[in-house]
């Protein structure tokens, strides 16, 4: 049943309802509302996806030291975000990166570590700088820890659920995620300017 | 002498919950007007709500479970990467005749391929439904451009094709009782005169 409880909570997360809900969110305050950002912004939740995707292919042993770089580079990128007015990555620049994460993930070679280590901290930074940051100083704080909480567990629990997928049901749905992901890509890259 | 694989449980428990999730779409655009005109929702629902694109995707799915292994996994990731070449065609206004026949050809073809149980060689099958998904995502993204997300937008038709195809492979599975091969092999049929009716235009 636990597991049915899990799959239950993941689907729902995924869910169209809750993803298009922005205004269901209303007043929740700095930290909720950048907590609970990327399942609104869709070009951060594309990279977030992807980069889960990416870390679901790959072995434990890999996982581990590049999920704390990423979380670390997150709050890194949030900190600097909060001192430097610095513009959210053009949507262009958002497809070509899922292209590469999604054939990554369709791909599902094992990839060096260190390189997977420098793949999240890229997009850890790539995803911190699409939060806006202005407010007093308490406000910031705020933004900055549900920002940076937010982006560490999203990734978290696209790992978690592609993984689970791909060991109790076949291998092969992270590699259909990961064709949605590059078609999402695509799409994305040929949008007029 | 057919060999019917054991499924795993936890398959068919992730296939029925994701044909219900797919089904449950009524919340998606009963929650903002904003949203439905341009962005996740109107983009999940191009393909949910056009029965045309809706029976060929659920019947990509239904006949992808009908071959087997490899194909009930390789259609659903070759289907969304070609369909998304057919979109970039679509977005950059490049015209392609008969879109619309194509389209309902290919809910004909798919449709003939399960009442008959047909099994083609996996690269047939690939290069058919491959050709079909160009049309599909030509007609996805022809519309794109105008949204007001296209980002959104190109997010939610990638999904929501994505779990159309797999409420097919769920359904598809059906064929692996006697009872439910009928089942599978009607509803085939019952698509390919709906593909007929398009083409026509009697729907």
């Amino acid at each position: 049943m636990t597991a049915l409880r899990f799959l239950c909570v993941a689907i729902a997360a995924i869910s169209p309802d809750i993803a298009v809900a922005h205004e269901a969110f209303g007043d929740l305050g700095p930290f909720y509302t950048h907590m609970l950002h990327p399942a609104v912004d869709p070009a951060q939740g594309l990279v977030l996806v992807g980069t889960g995707a990416l870390l679901a292919r790959q072995p434990i042993e890999a996982v581990r030291p590049a999920y704390a770089i990423f979380a670390l580079a997150a709050a890194l990128g949030i900190s600097v975000l909060a001192v430097l007015p610095l513009t959210a990555p053009a949507m262009r620049m958002t497809g070509a990166t899922a292209i590469v994460l999604g054939v990554l993930v369709t791909i599902g070679l094992p990839l060096p570590r260190w390189f997977v280590a420098l793949i999240c901290a890229a997009m850890a930074a790539m995803a911190a700088v699409s939060f806006e940051m202005s407010g007093t100083a308490f406000i910031i704080v705020q933004k900055a820890f549900g920002g940076a909480l937010g982006l560490a567990v999203t990734v978290l629990f696209v790992w978690g659920t592609l993984d689970w997928t791909a060991q109790r049901v076949h291998p092969i749905a992270t590699a259909v995620a990961g064709s949605w992901i590059t078609a999402a890509g695509l799409l994305v890259l040929a949008i007029p300017a | 002498m057919i060999v019917h694989r054991q499924t795993p449980k936890s398959l068919y428990l992730v296939c029925a919950i994701t044909t219900s999730f797919g089904l449950l779409t009524d919340p998606a655009w009963a929650h903002s007007a904003d949203d439905a005109a341009g962005g996740f929702g109107s983009g999940f629902l191009h393909p949910v709500m056009g029965l045309d694109h809706l029976i060929a995707m659920v019947g990509v799915g239904i006949w992808g479970a009908f071959l087997g292994v490899p194909a009930i996994w390789l259609l659903p990731v070759i289907f969304p990467l070609v369909m998304a070449v057919g979109g970039v065609i679509g977005i950059m206004g490049v015209p392609l005749p008969n879109v619309e026949t194509w389209i309902a050809s290919s809910a004909v073809a798919i449709g003939i391929g399960i009442a008959f149980a047909l099994r083609p060689p996996l690269w047939l099958a690939i290069l058919v439904v491959g050709l079909f998904a160009i049309f599909h995502g030509y007609a996805h993204g022809a519309e794109m451009p105008q949204t007001a997300n296209p980002l959104a937008y190109a997010v939610g038709f990638v999904m929501a094709t994505g779990l159309l195809h797999l409420c097919g492979i769920a359904f598809g599975l059906l064929e692996r009782s006697v009872l439910g091969r009928v089942i599978v092999r009607t509803s085939g049929g019952v698509i390919a005169l709906l593909g007929v009716g398009f083409l026509t235009g009697a729907l």
